[in-house]
């Protein structure tokens, strides 16, 4: 390819994602006014449209701090590094049959990889802010998306054995007839939770818990620095769910043809957003001791069941994959729901006790 | 009005405990009081606590004496909570000679209040752990509640008193006291933070162990907090809960208004529910100046107090789920509290300081139509209460933050003088509208939710119930209105109660709520003390924090429901 | 998991039934009649304030916010107002100073708006006439104690500055 369409390539890529961030940072805003019965921004543009753009104008003219202790190289260069990898996972990301940065075969690994790197930045962040409140949110941040990190690659595992491929186009096209949602919702719920846990959203923001850490690793960022880390976590919202649409819900796949089928991927993904979004402001958040319980005893032992027995529905037939997709669902649906209620004694509205005079 | 006690004044109380004199029941009341010297007085109180079953200490301050005799007098207040029996002991002390023995031996809660004591008095409490100040800062020169010390003419803003403070000079007496041989001191049922910051980690794998400083700057603490704590990684080895960020030393400036400015002072006590603070000071007038409420006064203070209650748990309620990362219970509450809040300003003109109570009653009559509107409003909650409780009572996240987190036990709760929903949590049945009836609770039928074993989870649930009881208990008292004055005719512009002292207490939605009140004669008040339940309520908090890790720190925090504005004044 | 559904249904409900938010300012409402925001001095037939100078008021303010000026008549005992100050900065609101009015004349407003950017603008002078323009006896009557108004005018607040005398 010519240099100057590998340039080309590169501005669409980046405007549409900065485009892409920029409407889910308003929906956010939106939804969770409607989701607490009130309005959202209302005021800067057109039901608040243009609210996005006022923030950032708004962190643009913040005083830029670095606290005198803090590592100044690690201080300066974690904000990239956080951004960076939002951006780099889109060379292997298809947006239509055709297009597409460039086709790996390892598609689906090589995304893994580079949002490994986000836990880095998390950990130089907290690091070299050189505040205490700072490094514990790193390192619990880190602690965090690497643990769930696995669940979410034996779940995909699953995925790539019924496609037969990495590759992340042919994975789409695997769906053709069915989408993997059918064939595989325990895959999807497995990893709809650790994409969460990647995203740092509730319930498992432990590391930015306002109300515990002020701002975690984020701290000591201020102005652009800190829009740095806003914007790759919106980013990363939206990347994630492009994913997951294009693991199980069959890419741009659907009734429209196929020249438009971004619209419908467009569409399935801001779905897919609408969801982490209403998860986020329903639940509180986990401790991050339960969080870490919560992804190695039960969701890794849960995500390496689920290749075992899409192997085994594999090698049988389409029918028992479904089956046993739904059986292992309702399981963990219900183990779930037990670790919730056997946690201690009194758990339960104690009713008014009349008292004899 | 008054509320009798089971015993009459004194007699039984103290009979047989030696070391009292001057035995009789409090001012114009009914509370048995007596007098005893400062040596005696630790044998005294273990003779009440251990021998008589008064395990709850009520209130400990101090008053200055009348202008004649200089020297000042602790006043003691202890209860039983079997029959709501309350003694009261008072120990004179001259000028010059201002140290009485501690009773945290006894009652480790009295240690932050001889803090307060001998902060804003100068009183020294010989064998005291800690004897250091609580509210104001540590190089803070002379005792603010004395009368020596400069009160500015009244108006004055605060650049100015700075001023007055300049030309007038500090007579107070000296900052750091010779507190006692710490080898005799007593000691507390916790850890310290100092203490353990410094001592050695684990022998093999040493680790630092980290001083924390969670506010007073902070989004979670509610109100200017600011929490000291030990921490070796994620555990709390030791935690000291400092505050004073919000003192307006309110008592004093009590002490320069007349009784009806009081009551709009005091509002601002308690911030979150000022209508409960309105009720004891002003009951504790009516005591003195012997007024009597009319049964439709009554009424309506209960309406009152029980939607400030309803109000008060539904911002605790706002503030628990925020703690705990659930951002969407803090709308719904503060919505549904809205609809409240306008009926609060349609009856009393203000939406959080109401000055709505007056001596011999209340202001004003409900508007006409409110009672109506008020009745639909009300019948509307339990259903809103109920979406409450399915965002977070059911849910598997939250049961996991709160079950078996922060459990105290019912001795820790005596120990401490907590009361209110924490201790009913912790299955220590003591409520003050149902065992004490005042205004006019005694034709409302309270029944009092009590929790399993004192965790978080169980004072989440118990005040939840509160909430629902309360929407009954207004309900109840618009049906079953009397007709009436709402106010006692003839009672004088000035107030000038006759001389004497008077204690009332209330069942705030923190816990007993009281006001010990003594009266010189003129239309301004000799001391007011606001015994506030959040104080004691946040002073168990060292002894149950340690052991826990820090996200339950917040959940814990999250469930005692301070209000700084009570704890500081 | 059923937690967790019933909570997301709950908000989802909320989400398909209308916002309970207002917009202020294209909204705005009108405060109940007893809501004790602003104030103001009702006025008798011939214009002149229901106000009889009786100071209950000012004595009865905990905060001393309120600063009456008036004159004295060379005919009978009674005092006439010439001004009314209220500094809402100092005023908490309690409604104390209309309780006592005597002459109905002070009250209360629903008037919530009342945020300036600068200090002296929280003086509200709610009635003013010349001093002497009434045809009365001339002499001033100053209302606030020596001691404060010493004070007061080492700090600087500003009616009192502006006026010639004081």
């Amino acid at each position: 390819m010519s240099l100057l369409k590998v340039l080309l390539g590169v501005v669409v890529i980046v405007a549409v994602v900065l485009l892409n961030t920029v409407v889910v940072m308003w929906c956010e805003r939106k939804w969770a006014g409607h989701l607490q019965s009130r309005l959202g921004p209302m005021r800067t543009g057109w039901h608040g449209a243009l609210q996005p753009f006022a923030d950032a104008l708004k962190l643009l003219g913040k005083e830029d701090l670095m606290p005198a202790d803090a590592d100044h190289v690690l201080f300066l260069v974690a904000p990239v590094l956080a951004y960076m990898p939002s951006i780099l996972i889109y060379s292997a990301t298809p947006w239509m049959e055709q297009f597409t940065g460039y086709s790996f075969d390892v598609g689906i690994f090589m995304v893994f990889a580079v949002a490994a790197l986000f836990p880095v930045a998390i950990l130089v962040a907290g690091w070299a802010s050189h505040n205490k409140y700072s490094v514990i949110g790193g390192f619990r941040a880190a602690a965090q998306q690497i643990s769930y990190e696995v669940p979410m690659i034996l779940a995909v595992l699953g995925v790539i054995m019924l496609a037969g491929s990495m590759k992340l186009s042919t994975i789409v096209e695997a769906q053709a007839s069915v989408w993997n949602i059918v064939t595989q919702p325990f895959a999807f719920m497995l990893f709809f939770i650790g994409m969460l846990a990647e995203l740092n959203r509730t319930p498992f923001d432990m590391p930015e818990a306002e109300s515990e850490l002020v701002a975690g690793y984020m701290t000591e960022y201020s102005s652009m620095r800190f829009a740095m880390f806003f914007l790759a976590e919106y980013t990363n919202v939206f990347t994630w769910s492009l994913f997951a649409t294009l693991l199980f819900f069959g890419g741009w796949g659907g009734p429209l043809p196929a020249v438009l089928g971004f619209v419908w991927l467009f569409l399935k993904t801001y779905a897919m957003v609408f969801l982490i979004i209403w998860v986020r402001w329903a639940l509180p958040r986990l401790r991050i001791d339960q969080l870490m319980e919560f992804g190695w005893k039960v969701l890794i032992p849960a995500a390496l069941l689920n290749v075992f027995f899409t192997a085994f529905g594999i090698l049988t037939n389409l029918a028992v994959l479904v089956a046993l997709q739904v059986a292992l669902l309702a399981g963990f649906v219900w183990l779930v729901g037990r670790l919730g209620k056997q946690a201690g004694a009194g758990a339960t509205t104690p009713a008014p006790t009349e008292v004899a005079p | 009005m008054t509320t009798p006690a089971p015993e009459v004044a004194g007699g039984q109380v103290f009979e047989g405990v030696s070391g009292v004199f001057d035995v009789g029941p409090l001012g114009r009341g009914s509370i048995p009081s007596a007098a005893t010297k400062p040596t005696r007085l630790v044998g005294v109180l273990s003779e009440l606590k251990d021998g008589r079953g008064f395990t709850h200490l009520s209130l400990l301050t101090a008053a200055e004496r009348p202008a004649e005799t200089a020297g000042l007098k602790m006043v003691y207040a202890v209860k039983r909570d079997v029959d709501s029996t309350l003694a009261m002991l008072t120990v004179t002390l001259d000028e010059g000679a201002l140290r009485v023995p501690t009773i945290a031996g006894l009652w480790s809660g009295a240690a932050p209040l001889e803090r307060e004591v001998f902060d804003l008095f100068g009183v020294v409490f010989t064998g005291h752990p800690n004897l250091r100040r609580i509210v104001l800062r540590d190089d803070f020169e002379g005792h603010p509640l004395r009368k020596e010390f400069p009160m500015p003419p009244a108006g004055v803003t605060t650049e100015r008193v700075a001023w007055a403070l300049a030309s007038h000079g500090d007579d107070g007496p000296a900052l750091a006291p010779e507190t006692s041989d710490p080898a005799h001191s007593v000691s507390l049922p916790y850890p310290t933070v100092t203490e353990e910051a410094e001592a050695p980690g684990d022998p093999v794998l040493h680790s630092e162990r980290l001083v924390l400083n969670m506010g007073p700057q902070h989004p979670s603490m509610h109100g200017v907090l600011h929490l000291w704590l030990a921490l070796e990684g994620e555990q709390i080895i030791a935690a000291d809960a400092t505050h004073g960020y919000l003192h307006r030393c309110l008592e004093k400036l009590c002490e320069s208004r007349s009784y009806r400015a009081c009551t709009a002072m005091v509002d601002r006590s308690d911030y979150v529910s000022g209508f409960h603070t309105e009720l004891a000071f002003l009951s504790a007038v009516e005591e003195l100046a012997e007024i009597e409420v009319p049964r439709k006064a009554q009424y309506l203070r209960v309406l009152m107090g029980e939607l400030a209650r309803l109000t008060s748990h539904h911002t605790w309620f706002a503030a628990c789920g925020l703690d705990l990362g659930a951002y969407t219970p803090f709308l719904f509450a503060f919505r549904d509290r809205e609809a409240v809040l306008d009926f609060f300003e349609e009856i009393t003109g203000g939406r959080m300081m109401f000055n709505y109570f007056r001596p011999g009653g209340v202001k004003d009559d409900l508007p006409p139509g409110a009672a109506e509107r008020l009745r639909t409003c009300l019948e509307g909650i339990p259903a809103s209460i109920d979406g409450f409780e399915a965002l977070l009572t059911t849910n598997e996240i939250f049961r996991n933050r709160t079950c078996g987190v922060g459990v105290i036990a019912p001795d820790t709760i005596r120990d401490f003088g907590v009361t209110g929903p924490m201790a009913r949590a912790s299955r220590v049945d003591v409520d003050l509208r149902r065992d004490e009836p005042y205004a006019a609770y005694a034709d409302f039928d309270v029944s009092v939710p009590l929790g399993e074993c004192g965790d978080t989870f169980d004072r989440y649930a118990v005040r939840i119930a509160e909430m629902r009881e309360s929407v009954r208990l207004a309900l109840q008292a618009l049906e079953g209105m009397p007709e009436g004055d709402f106010v006692s005719p003839g009672v004088p512009r000035a107030l000038k109660p006759p001389a004497g002292a008077a204690y009332r207490r209330v069942e705030s939605p923190r816990g007993e709520l009281g006001v010990y009140l003594e009266s010189d004669g003129t239309a301004q008040p000799w001391r007011l003390k606001i015994r506030s339940p959040a104080f004691s309520n946040l002073h168990v908090t060292p002894a149950v924090l340690p052991g826990g890790r820090l996200g339950d720190l917040i959940a814990i925090m999250g469930s005692v429901d301070v209000v700084m504005g009570e704890i500081d004044r | 998991m059923i937690g967790i559904a019933k909570g997301m249904a709950t908000i989802f409900g909320r989400m398909i039934r209308p916002a309970v938010t207002e917009l202020y300012p294209y909204v705005k409402r009108q405060l109940p009649e007893r809501a004790r925001m602003s104030f103001s001095m009702a006025r008798d037939e011939s214009g002149q304030a229901q106000c009889s100078a009786c100071m209950l008021c000012e004595r009865s303010c905990p905060d001393t916010a309120i600063f009456i000026e008036s004159e004295k008549r060379a005919d009978s005992p009674r005092r006439v107002l010439t001004k009314f100050t209220i500094d809402l900065g100092r005023c908490m609101y309690c409604g104390l100073c209309v309780e006592q009015c005597t002459s109905d004349g002070l009250h209360h407003t629903g008037d919530f708006e009342n945020n300036v950017t600068e200090r002296s603008g929280t003086m509200l002078v709610l009635y003013e006439v010349e001093p002497g323009s009434l045809g009365l006896a001339p002499e001033l009557c100053e209302s606030t104690p020596a001691e404060l108004s010493e004070v007061v005018a080492t700090f600087g607040t500003t009616h009192r500055d502006e006026e010639a005398g004081s």
